[in-house]
Protein backbone atom coordinates (compact mmCIF):
# COMPACT_ATOMS: atom_id res chain seq x y z
CA UNK A 1 0.00 0.00 0.00
CA UNK A 2 0.93 3.55 -1.08
CA UNK A 3 2.08 5.87 2.01
CA UNK A 4 -0.14 8.83 2.66
CA UNK A 5 0.79 11.88 2.60
CA UNK A 6 -0.85 14.48 4.39
CA UNK A 7 0.63 17.54 1.91
CA UNK A 8 0.45 15.62 -0.82
CA UNK A 9 2.00 16.78 -4.83
CA UNK A 10 -0.66 18.87 -5.77
CA UNK A 11 -0.90 20.90 -2.18
CA UNK A 12 2.90 21.54 -3.83
CA UNK A 13 2.19 22.40 -6.92
CA UNK A 14 -0.45 24.52 -5.62
CA UNK A 15 1.74 26.39 -2.98
CA UNK A 16 4.75 26.85 -6.12
CA UNK A 17 1.49 28.09 -8.68
CA UNK A 18 0.61 30.92 -5.88
CA UNK A 19 4.42 31.40 -5.68
CA UNK A 20 4.95 32.30 -9.35
CA UNK A 21 1.57 34.22 -9.86
CA UNK A 22 2.52 36.76 -7.08
CA UNK A 23 5.89 36.66 -8.63
CA UNK A 24 4.35 37.82 -11.78
CA UNK A 25 1.80 40.11 -10.20
CA UNK A 26 4.98 42.02 -8.96
CA UNK A 27 6.35 42.44 -12.54
CA UNK A 28 3.04 43.88 -13.66
CA UNK A 29 2.24 46.53 -11.12
CA UNK A 30 5.70 47.28 -11.35
CA UNK A 31 5.31 47.91 -15.31
CA UNK A 32 2.03 49.53 -14.31
CA UNK A 33 3.90 52.04 -12.12
CA UNK A 34 6.75 52.55 -14.97
CA UNK A 35 4.55 53.30 -17.68
CA UNK A 36 5.56 57.00 -18.13
CA UNK A 37 9.36 56.01 -17.30
CA UNK A 38 11.59 56.87 -19.91
CA UNK A 39 13.58 53.98 -21.36
CA UNK A 40 11.70 51.13 -18.96
CA UNK A 41 10.77 48.30 -20.83
CA UNK A 42 7.90 46.05 -19.94
CA UNK A 43 8.49 42.71 -18.04
CA UNK A 44 7.02 39.35 -17.79
CA UNK A 45 7.49 35.81 -16.86
CA UNK A 46 5.98 32.94 -18.81
CA UNK A 47 3.91 31.11 -15.85
CA UNK A 48 3.81 27.59 -17.52
CA UNK A 49 7.72 27.45 -18.28
CA UNK A 50 8.22 29.03 -14.27
CA UNK A 51 6.24 25.81 -13.35
CA UNK A 52 8.06 23.37 -15.51
CA UNK A 53 11.34 24.61 -14.28
CA UNK A 54 9.55 24.50 -10.10
CA UNK A 55 8.76 20.91 -10.95
CA UNK A 56 11.66 20.13 -11.98
CA UNK A 57 13.98 21.38 -9.77
CA UNK A 58 12.39 21.63 -6.61
CA UNK A 59 15.10 22.58 -4.42
CA UNK A 60 15.62 26.10 -6.20
CA UNK A 61 14.69 29.09 -4.51
CA UNK A 62 11.52 29.94 -5.88
CA UNK A 63 11.47 33.68 -4.70
CA UNK A 64 14.97 34.30 -6.74
CA UNK A 65 13.62 36.99 -9.54
CA UNK A 66 16.54 36.58 -11.48
CA UNK A 67 14.47 33.60 -13.76
CA UNK A 68 14.79 32.06 -16.31
CA UNK A 69 11.49 32.87 -18.60
CA UNK A 70 11.86 36.52 -18.02
CA UNK A 71 10.99 38.31 -21.02
CA UNK A 72 11.52 42.07 -21.46
CA UNK A 73 9.62 43.50 -24.18
CA UNK A 74 11.96 45.48 -26.82
CA UNK A 75 10.44 45.63 -29.85
CA UNK A 76 6.87 47.68 -29.39
CA UNK A 77 8.27 51.14 -29.11
CA UNK A 78 5.17 52.94 -27.95
CA UNK A 79 5.88 56.87 -28.16
CA UNK A 80 9.53 58.03 -28.84
CA UNK A 81 11.20 57.82 -24.80
CA UNK A 82 11.94 53.97 -25.37
CA UNK A 83 9.14 53.03 -23.17
CA UNK A 84 7.75 49.83 -24.08
CA UNK A 85 4.70 49.30 -21.74
CA UNK A 86 1.21 48.92 -23.45
CA UNK A 87 -0.93 49.85 -20.42
CA UNK A 88 -3.91 47.61 -21.67
CA UNK A 89 -1.98 45.06 -22.18
CA UNK A 90 -0.53 45.07 -18.68
CA UNK A 91 -3.93 45.69 -17.13
CA UNK A 92 -5.20 42.92 -19.35
CA UNK A 93 -2.37 40.63 -17.63
CA UNK A 94 -2.68 41.59 -14.25
CA UNK A 95 -6.78 41.11 -14.34
CA UNK A 96 -6.58 37.59 -15.20
CA UNK A 97 -3.48 36.92 -13.23
CA UNK A 98 -5.13 37.84 -9.91
CA UNK A 99 -7.82 35.79 -11.12
CA UNK A 100 -6.27 32.73 -11.33
CA UNK A 101 -4.54 33.43 -7.94
CA UNK A 102 -7.67 33.85 -6.66
CA UNK A 103 -8.64 30.43 -7.75
CA UNK A 104 -5.63 28.91 -6.74
CA UNK A 105 -6.34 30.05 -3.44
CA UNK A 106 -9.50 28.82 -3.14
CA UNK A 107 -8.43 25.38 -3.99
CA UNK A 108 -5.88 25.76 -1.58
CA UNK A 109 -9.26 26.41 1.05
CA UNK A 110 -11.03 23.47 -0.13
CA UNK A 111 -8.58 21.25 -0.23
CA UNK A 112 -7.33 22.02 3.48
CA UNK A 113 -11.20 22.06 4.07
CA UNK A 114 -11.30 18.36 3.20
CA UNK A 115 -8.86 17.40 5.47
CA UNK A 116 -10.20 19.05 7.93
CA UNK A 117 -13.51 17.61 7.31
CA UNK A 118 -11.91 14.07 7.10
CA UNK A 119 -9.90 14.53 10.43
CA UNK A 120 -12.88 15.62 12.48
CA UNK A 121 -15.00 13.18 11.00
CA UNK A 122 -17.89 15.29 9.79
CA UNK A 123 -19.52 16.00 6.72
CA UNK A 124 -20.79 19.15 5.48
CA UNK B 1 9.53 40.60 -2.20
CA UNK B 2 5.75 40.06 -1.37
CA UNK B 3 2.17 42.02 -1.33
CA UNK B 4 4.37 44.59 0.84
CA UNK B 5 6.43 45.24 -1.85
CA UNK B 6 3.39 45.43 -4.75
CA UNK B 7 1.44 48.31 -2.42
CA UNK B 8 4.62 50.15 -2.18
CA UNK B 9 5.53 49.95 -6.04
CA UNK B 10 2.07 51.01 -6.64
CA UNK B 11 2.21 53.71 -4.11
CA UNK B 12 5.27 54.62 -5.85
CA UNK B 13 3.58 55.04 -9.16
CA UNK B 14 0.75 57.18 -7.27
CA UNK B 15 3.33 59.78 -5.72
CA UNK B 16 4.94 60.25 -9.23
CA UNK B 17 2.03 61.00 -11.07
CA UNK B 18 0.65 62.81 -8.13
CA UNK B 19 4.00 64.81 -8.13
CA UNK B 20 3.33 65.05 -12.41
CA UNK B 21 -0.06 66.76 -11.87
CA UNK B 22 1.29 69.04 -9.54
CA UNK B 23 4.05 70.27 -11.87
CA UNK B 24 1.49 70.33 -15.02
CA UNK B 25 -1.01 72.46 -13.30
CA UNK B 26 1.81 74.68 -12.18
CA UNK B 27 2.44 74.97 -15.69
CA UNK B 28 -0.94 75.15 -16.95
CA UNK B 29 -1.60 78.41 -13.88
CA UNK B 30 1.42 79.79 -15.00
CA UNK B 31 0.71 79.95 -18.88
CA UNK B 32 0.60 83.48 -19.34
CA UNK B 33 2.67 84.77 -15.94
CA UNK B 34 5.42 86.70 -17.83
CA UNK B 35 7.64 87.31 -14.58
CA UNK B 36 8.43 84.08 -12.47
CA UNK B 37 11.90 83.93 -12.33
CA UNK B 38 15.37 85.73 -12.18
CA UNK B 39 15.43 85.77 -15.89
CA UNK B 40 12.25 86.93 -16.56
CA UNK B 41 9.25 85.02 -17.92
CA UNK B 42 7.83 81.58 -16.35
CA UNK B 43 9.06 78.95 -18.01
CA UNK B 44 7.68 75.44 -18.69
CA UNK B 45 8.56 72.35 -15.78
CA UNK B 46 8.83 68.76 -16.52
CA UNK B 47 9.64 65.61 -14.08
CA UNK B 48 12.22 62.91 -14.67
CA UNK B 49 11.13 59.45 -13.30
CA UNK B 50 13.35 56.47 -13.22
CA UNK B 51 12.77 53.11 -12.38
CA UNK B 52 14.73 51.84 -9.41
CA UNK B 53 14.48 48.78 -7.24
CA UNK B 54 12.20 49.15 -4.52
CA UNK B 55 13.12 50.47 -1.09
CA UNK B 56 16.46 51.72 -1.42
CA UNK B 57 17.93 54.72 -2.04
CA UNK B 58 19.33 56.34 -5.21
CA UNK B 59 23.06 55.16 -3.76
CA UNK B 60 22.03 52.32 -3.00
CA UNK B 61 21.18 51.41 -6.31
CA UNK B 62 24.24 53.79 -7.64
CA UNK B 63 26.74 51.16 -5.37
CA UNK B 64 25.20 47.56 -6.03
CA UNK B 65 25.23 46.53 -9.81
CA UNK B 66 22.81 43.98 -8.96
CA UNK B 67 19.81 44.52 -11.03
CA UNK B 68 16.41 43.22 -9.99
CA UNK B 69 13.32 43.17 -12.62
CA UNK B 70 10.80 44.75 -10.47
CA UNK B 71 11.05 48.22 -10.19
CA UNK B 72 9.51 51.35 -8.58
CA UNK B 73 9.23 54.75 -9.93
CA UNK B 74 10.88 57.86 -8.29
CA UNK B 75 10.95 61.20 -9.28
CA UNK B 76 14.28 62.30 -9.69
CA UNK B 77 13.67 66.15 -10.20
CA UNK B 78 12.47 68.76 -12.28
CA UNK B 79 14.08 70.08 -15.22
CA UNK B 80 13.62 73.44 -17.20
CA UNK B 81 11.86 73.07 -20.97
CA UNK B 82 14.48 73.98 -23.27
CA UNK B 83 12.34 75.01 -25.68
CA UNK B 84 12.55 78.38 -26.24
CA UNK B 85 9.72 81.26 -24.96
CA UNK B 86 7.17 82.43 -26.83
CA UNK B 87 8.19 86.39 -28.06
CA UNK B 88 4.76 88.60 -28.63
CA UNK B 89 4.83 92.19 -29.98
CA UNK B 90 3.24 93.98 -27.21
CA UNK B 91 5.08 97.44 -26.75
CA UNK B 92 2.65 98.78 -24.12
CA UNK B 93 3.73 96.07 -21.43
CA UNK B 94 5.60 97.09 -18.96
CA UNK B 95 7.79 93.77 -19.34
CA UNK B 96 8.14 94.60 -23.29
CA UNK B 97 12.09 94.78 -24.37
CA UNK B 98 13.56 97.60 -25.97
CA UNK B 99 12.18 96.55 -29.19
CA UNK B 100 8.44 96.07 -27.67
CA UNK B 101 8.49 92.18 -27.26
CA UNK B 102 7.11 90.40 -24.53
CA UNK B 103 8.78 86.64 -23.41
CA UNK B 104 5.74 84.49 -22.81
CA UNK B 105 6.04 81.18 -20.83
CA UNK B 106 7.19 78.56 -23.52
CA UNK B 107 4.02 76.65 -22.28
CA UNK B 108 1.47 75.01 -24.39
CA UNK B 109 -2.31 74.55 -22.87
CA UNK B 110 -2.90 72.24 -25.54
CA UNK B 111 -0.10 70.28 -24.45
CA UNK B 112 -0.54 70.54 -20.78
CA UNK B 113 -4.08 69.12 -21.02
CA UNK B 114 -3.12 66.24 -22.68
CA UNK B 115 -0.23 65.63 -20.22
CA UNK B 116 -3.07 66.09 -17.07
CA UNK B 117 -4.98 63.81 -19.09
CA UNK B 118 -2.44 61.08 -19.57
CA UNK B 119 -0.97 61.35 -15.97
CA UNK B 120 -4.50 61.13 -14.44
CA UNK B 121 -5.26 58.16 -16.22
CA UNK B 122 -1.76 56.66 -14.69
CA UNK B 123 -3.17 57.64 -11.58
CA UNK B 124 -5.91 55.65 -12.20
CA UNK B 125 -4.33 52.23 -13.46
CA UNK B 126 -1.75 52.67 -10.43
CA UNK B 127 -4.86 52.70 -7.78
CA UNK B 128 -6.33 49.93 -9.77
CA UNK B 129 -3.16 47.72 -9.60
CA UNK B 130 -2.95 48.37 -5.85
CA UNK B 131 -6.58 47.73 -4.84
CA UNK B 132 -5.97 44.44 -7.16
CA UNK B 133 -3.34 43.27 -4.63
CA UNK B 134 -4.90 44.45 -1.55
CA UNK B 135 -7.73 41.78 -2.93
CA UNK B 136 -5.10 39.35 -3.52
CA UNK B 137 -3.64 39.93 -0.18
CA UNK B 138 -7.21 39.33 1.60
CA UNK B 139 -8.16 36.06 -0.67
CA UNK B 140 -5.04 34.44 1.24
CA UNK B 141 -6.40 35.32 4.35
CA UNK B 142 -9.20 33.00 3.40
CA UNK B 143 -7.58 29.92 3.43
CA UNK B 144 -8.36 28.07 6.78
CA UNK B 145 -9.63 24.66 7.53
Amino acid sequence: MDRVHLFDRTSDLLKVSLDIRSKRHLLLVSNIANQDTPGYMARDISFKSELARAVAEPARDRLDHATGSLTINTDETVGNDLNTVNIELEMQKMASNTGNYNALASIVSWKYRMMGDSISGEGR
Amino acid sequence: MGFSDALRISSSGLEAERVRLNVLAGNLANADSTRGNRSGSYERQDVIFAAVAPGQSFSDILNSPKDSPVKEVKVLGMVRDPRPLTMVYDPDSPDANRDGYVAHPNVSKLEEMTNLIDASRAYEANLTALDTTKRMASKDLTIHV
